[in-house]
This record gives C-alpha cells, structure tokens and sequence, in this order.
C-alpha cells in the first residue's frame, strides 16, 4: 500500500475514535468575573524551564479554571547573580493558602511589620518591594498564554518583599521565620529553580502543590 | 465536510461570521485535528476548549467569511504546539494521564499497522506532521494549508512532499 493511502487509513481510524456523541461542550469564557461565587484558586508559583515563579492569584469558575490550568503559562523568571533570592509573599484577599484564610489580607500595619522584621534579621543584605502594579506588570511581560493574561488583574497579584542574602548564610532561619509573621501566605527561595533543571526530581523540593476544588493542582 | 463554511446571510453580501458558531458547527474535527498532534482525546479536548475561550473571549468577529475556518484552525494548531512544547518541559501533568493513541498501551486503535503509521507520524518535524493531517485528513488544498499554518502555498507543498517522503522512508518503503 502507498505510503498516502496508509497515513489516510491510519488518520481515518485514529479521527474516529473521537465521536460527536461524547463531545464536551464547549464553554464560552465570562468577562472578568469576580461577582457570584469565586473559587479561590491559587497562590501560584508557576515554574517551568528551570525558570521560577510568581505568585498569582486567580478567581474564575471551575470551568474556566481547568481549561487555564492546562494551558499554564510558563513563566520563566530567570534568576541572575545579583538579583533577590528568597521572595517573601502577603496574604492577599481570599487566599488559598491556609495561614492567610483565617486573618484575611495583609493590614497595611502588618505590611510594616513584616519589612522591620525582615530588615533586622542578620542574613539579609537588602529588602525590596513589590506592589501588585509592578507584578503585574512583569507577570504580562512573561505571560505567554493569552487567556490567562486577559483575566488576571494586578489585584490578583499579590504584594511581596524580595529579600537579597549576604553571601555563604544559611537561609534556612530566614525562611522559617518570614513564613511565621503574621501577613505573610509564602515564601519561595528564588535561587532554587535554578538549582535543579526541569527534568530533576529535586526541583519539587522548590514547589507546594496546591489541590484545587476541581481535583487538578497548580505547582506553587 | 470540514471545509464546508457556514452560510450567512445572504449569498454575495460579505458577512462577518461568529467564530463561537465556526467552532460549535467543526468541534468534532478541530478535537480530531488536535488529537492527532497531541495524541490523547482528554488534552485534545482542552486545546480546542482552550482555543474557543480565547477567541470568544475577544468576541472576535472576522470579517471574511472564507478565512473563518483556517482561523480556528490555526488557533487549535497553535494550542497543540504549546502543549507539545510545555510538555518538553513539564514537570508535571496537569491532566490526567491518558495513554496517546498511538502508544501500545492504548486500545483506540485497532491495527498495528495504524500504529506504526502514527508513531512514525509524530516522529517528524511538528511543521510535516501538521501539513500531512491537514492534506490527509482533511484534505484541504495547498492553499487552504497554507493559511491554516501561516506559511507560503509553496512552503505547505514542499512541506507536505517532504512529510511525505520522510514518512515513506521511515515505514520502510520505496520511495
């Protein structure tokens, strides 16, 4: 048999064993919807190609949400020497993570608190800010997939302190201790995406996994 | 069947046509077309999914009638390239895990001799697998490839005549 007659034969069959019975419905995206119920989705940290992360934080519907998760977007967030190491992330509004649903978002005297804390711990070399605006910002910069940038607004961002280390301290003490003050949901070590390539095991020692209401789970 | 366009309005009046109806009117095949890139019928289902709430969510509307169905096409090719892509560097599935239908761990498919036309298939450059499921499955013209692509008429020629020896050479045949 020719080859064009095989590759027919073959994609015929391969067509027919999806039929019109069984088809999903397709669902139409709603504008922006905060109203009705929101479904507390995630504090992301989206990872991919060795990259890192940003936080993220999305309200949409069950149906909107499956069909992001799987068209997650890779943000790459190249760490350079020089820059931030460990990021330090505020409770925003109904947060997912359980430390930020019992208190709510950060209060602007939390907020203070958290940097004079962070500036006097003896590891740390700088302290910068993060609003929701410059995450944002950044988060469309990277943002590959089109969906997902049209839905999400610097709201959803959350406010974050990028903490740079003085060279050879264990950091250890200044994660545990950034994760205890009260205001803040997370804290990721930057550098550690960086450690591990994508295809190693150890990279998961950089992320959360976050369960979702729907069963799928975003990386954090 | 999967080239014939939707009817609006009446004949010789330029209409714009809603994108939401092109895809209602051709899910099946656009869930074909996107499972024969991506192999499993559950991400086939996502990408198509995905590509109708982008496009609808911009309420897009074209204005030329004729392009209408190279459009979603396209944006159901280009939702299958970022799956391929990300899952060159995943670090985990997202979906549940579906064996593809070319693997032999799937029973879609029933001859042997399928599968190894469709292994073979995905083991070309993703531009010849496109091309070649767009001419033998859809049997569109060089043209109508060439839209859906986004590439020359005689790039999707060249492009499917190549696909088409590389595959005739890796099943073992005579050229």
């Amino acid at each position: 048999m020719r080859t064009e007659d095989r590759l027919r034969d073959a994609l015929d069959e391969a067509g027919r064993t999806v039929g019109p019975a069984t088809l999903r419905t397709l669902v139409a995206p709603r504008r922006r919807l905060i109203t009705g119920r929101t479904l507390a989705v995630a504090m992301t940290t989206l990872l991919l190609a060795g990259g890192t992360a940003a936080f993220l934080q999305v309200r949409e519907t069950n149906e909107q949400l499956r069909t992001m998760t799987m068209g997650f977007p890779m943000l790459v967030h190249e760490h350079r020497p020089g820059d931030p190491e460990l990021s330090v992330y505020l409770c925003p509004e109904e947060s997912p993570f359980p430390v930020c649903q019992t208190n709510g978002a950060a209060t602007s005297e939390q907020k203070v608190n958290i940097e004079q804390a962070l500036r006097a711990m003896p590891q740390v070399a700088s302290v910068t800010f993060k609003d929701h605006q410059t995450s944002y910002d950044e988060f469309i910069r990277k943002e590959a997939n089109a969906t997902l940038a049209r839905v999400v607004e610097p709201s959803d961002l959350p406010e974050s302190f990028w903490l740079k280390m003085k060279e050879d301290v264990d950091w250890t003490p200044t994660i545990q201790a950034a994760k205890g003050l009260p205001g803040v949901s997370n804290v990721v070590n930057q550098k550690c995406f960086n450690d591990f390539g994508p295809d190693d095991p150890r990279i998961l020692r950089c992320q959360t996994l976050l369960y979702l209401e729907d069963g799928s789970f975003l990386v954090s | 069947m999967e080239v014939e366009l939707l009817s609006v309005g009446e004949p010789g009046v330029r209409a714009s046509v809603d994108v939401a109806a092109i895809f209602a009117a051709h899910q099946l095949g656009l869930v074909r077309l996107a499972l024969m890139m991506v192999g499993d019928r559950a991400t086939a289902e996502d990408v198509v999914q995905e590509a109708f709430a982008r496009t609808h969510a911009g309420r897009k509307r074209l204005r030329d009638p004729d392009r209408a169905l190279a459009y979603v096409r396209s944006a159901v090719l280009n939702g299958c390239r970022s799956v391929l892509r990300k899952r060159r560097v995943a670090v985990r599935r997202v979906v549940p895990y579906e064996p593809p239908i070319w693997s032999a761990e799937s029973a879609a498919l029933v001859g042997e001799d399928r599968r190894e036309v469709l292994l073979a298939l995905r083991e070309l450059p993703r531009r010849q697998r496109e091309a070649l499921i767009l001419r033998y499955y859809f049997d569109l013209s060089d043209l109508e490839i060439a839209e859906t692509m986004g590439i020359g008429a005689s790039g999707a020629r060249s492009t499917i005549a190549r696909g088409l020896a590389a595959l005739g050479r890796a099943l073992g045949e005579d050229a």
